[in-house]
């Protein structure tokens, strides 16, 4: 089979695929979910801007989700309440069912809100910490990538692991390159609350200026300039259900080639994303 | 934006939206990978959508953000995606079934790195040329070519015959 009949053939077989795997477009959820996915994401932004701001003056005490349903025995009331005292209760109407059951559905949703948002001051503290952090460096944190490829630096004796209290295992790869350098602890990712994984990213190709214009970035995530920094770097706060991740961009001081570092820590670890983020720049620093 | 940008916006979904789902579930193998790919692609375009339609072609941005997104190193870092080095014989599986054929590409496409994996793609199901693939996963030409000869090969050794019984659609690529 000649190179021209085999690409005709993979071009067929690529569409008879897409044909197979891609579902029908619903044009109108799409666009619904769009706009909320974009609604969402300005909400976020404003609110972890205000938190941050707020963070970096005053220790902002946290909403205690659970208090106003915690009953007097310390044990957690339904949004009912628990007592178990018989109350003769006469047919319930369709419409009072109703109303009972978005009643529930609304308490639930506003106790995840609020758990989110204790989330968010949390992490808004930790990284108005980092970024402290790097204001008070002695000199301004800066990468020259080697030419070639290049091995990721180890832990050697396991400081970043002593560190951070927690086992990692090393990815061992090489820079530039697709993949990356990668730390991982407890990776099973059918429960991300346990995932722990930091990684050194290096991509030459890449200039400040495509960092700046925003390629680089996550969607529904949020960017501020890190100080201490020359170039000037950015972080970005990525917030999900059960992990949160910040991701470091790091112009290289030779003007071209952009480092990402990575901390990516779920809710269940004993370490913040922050600390972790601090831990795998300081391994970066001292190699590079 | 405004009530007219919102309606250019869906119609610009009801126009594109298809095909960029189709190249969506191509490159992640996977119809709600594929979904929420262009989701984050659409949800990005809105809020940024006076830039995207001001674009020469706007449906090449929004593929440009969504190959942006599919190929974040960050995304990889946490891929539970086996990426294998080597290939394996392909099992003669069960080609009677009507998705059998469909399936083994699928899994032949998910055995590729996923940069090799979107060039392909890029090149063989949006037709488009090593230069304009090139643009849109902000590399060479030369890394294309050397993708696309890498998974081109990759997947002849997947869907070639691995016995006797051969199926329909592994001797198509002898």
């Amino acid at each position: 089979m000649t190179e021209d009949q085999t690409t005709t053939l993979l071009h067929d077989r690529l569409h008879r695929l897409a044909d197979d795997l891609a579902p029908q477009l619903d044009v109108v959820d799409q666009v619904r979910r769009a706009r909320a996915g974009h609604s969402r994401t300005r909400r976020g932004r404003l609110l972890f801007l205000a938190v941050a701001t707020a963070a970096a003056a005053v220790a902002v005490p946290l909403s205690i989700a659970a208090s106003n349903a915690s009953g007097p025995d310390g044990g957690v009331a339904g949004p009912g309440g628990s007592q178990s005292t018989a109350v003769p209760t006469p047919t319930i109407s369709a419409e009072d069912a109703a109303r009972r059951m978005a009643e529930l559905a609304a308490a639930r949703a506003e106790a995840r809100a609020r758990t989110r948002e204790a989330g968010q001051e949390k992490l808004a503290t930790d990284v108005a910490a980092l970024k402290a952090t790097f204001a008070a460096r002695a000199t301004p944190l800066s990468l020259t990538a080697p030419t070639g490829k290049w091995s990721c630096p180890s832990d050697k004796g396991g400081a970043m692991s002593a560190a951070l209290g927690i086992g990692l295992d090393y990815g061992v790869r090489t820079l530039p390159g697709d993949q990356g350098c990668a730390w991982r602890s407890g990776v099973e990712l059918a429960n991300l609350a346990d995932s722990f994984t930091l990684g050194i990213g290096f991509d030459g190709r890449l200039t400040e200026r495509d960092l700046r214009d925003g390629f680089l970035f996550t969607d529904g995530c949020e960017q501020t300039d890190l100080p201490g920094s020359a170039p000037a770097a950015v972080l970005e706060v990525c917030l999900d259900e059960e992990d949160d991740s910040l991701m470091l961009y790091v112009p290289d001081s030779s003007g071209t080639g952009v480092w990402t570092f990575a901390s990516v820590v779920g809710r269940n670890q004993p370490v913040d994303p922050a600390t972790a983020m601090a831990a795998v720049v300081d391994v970066a620093d001292r190699t590079w | 934006m405004t009530e007219h940008e919102d309606a250019e916006f869906t119609d610009f979904v009801a126009e594109h939206g298809g095909q960029l789902l189709r190249t969506a579930c191509l490159v992640t193998g996977n119809a709600h990978l594929g979904e929420d790919l262009l989701q984050t692609a659409l949800a990005k375009a809105y809020g940024s959508w006076a830039k995207v339609s001001r674009a020469d072609h706007p449906a090449a941005y929004v593929r440009r953000l969504m190959i942006n997104a599919h190929l974040s190193w960050v995304r990889r870092l946490m891929n539970t995606e086996q990426v294998l080095e080597t290939f394996p014989d392909v099992g003669s599986g069960d080609p009677q079934h009507a998705h059998a054929e469909n399936d083994e590409m699928r899994q032949a496409l998910l055995r590729l790195s996923p940069r090799v994996r979107t060039a392909v793609v890029l090149r063989y199901f949006d037709d488009l040329s090593e230069a304009e693939t090139a643009q849109l996963m902000g590399c060479s030409r030369s890394t294309v070519n050397n993708h696309v000869s890498k998974g081109l090969g990759a997947l002849r050794g997947l869907l070639a015959p691995a016995r006797d019984d051969l199926t329909t659609a592994s001797r198509s690529f002898q």
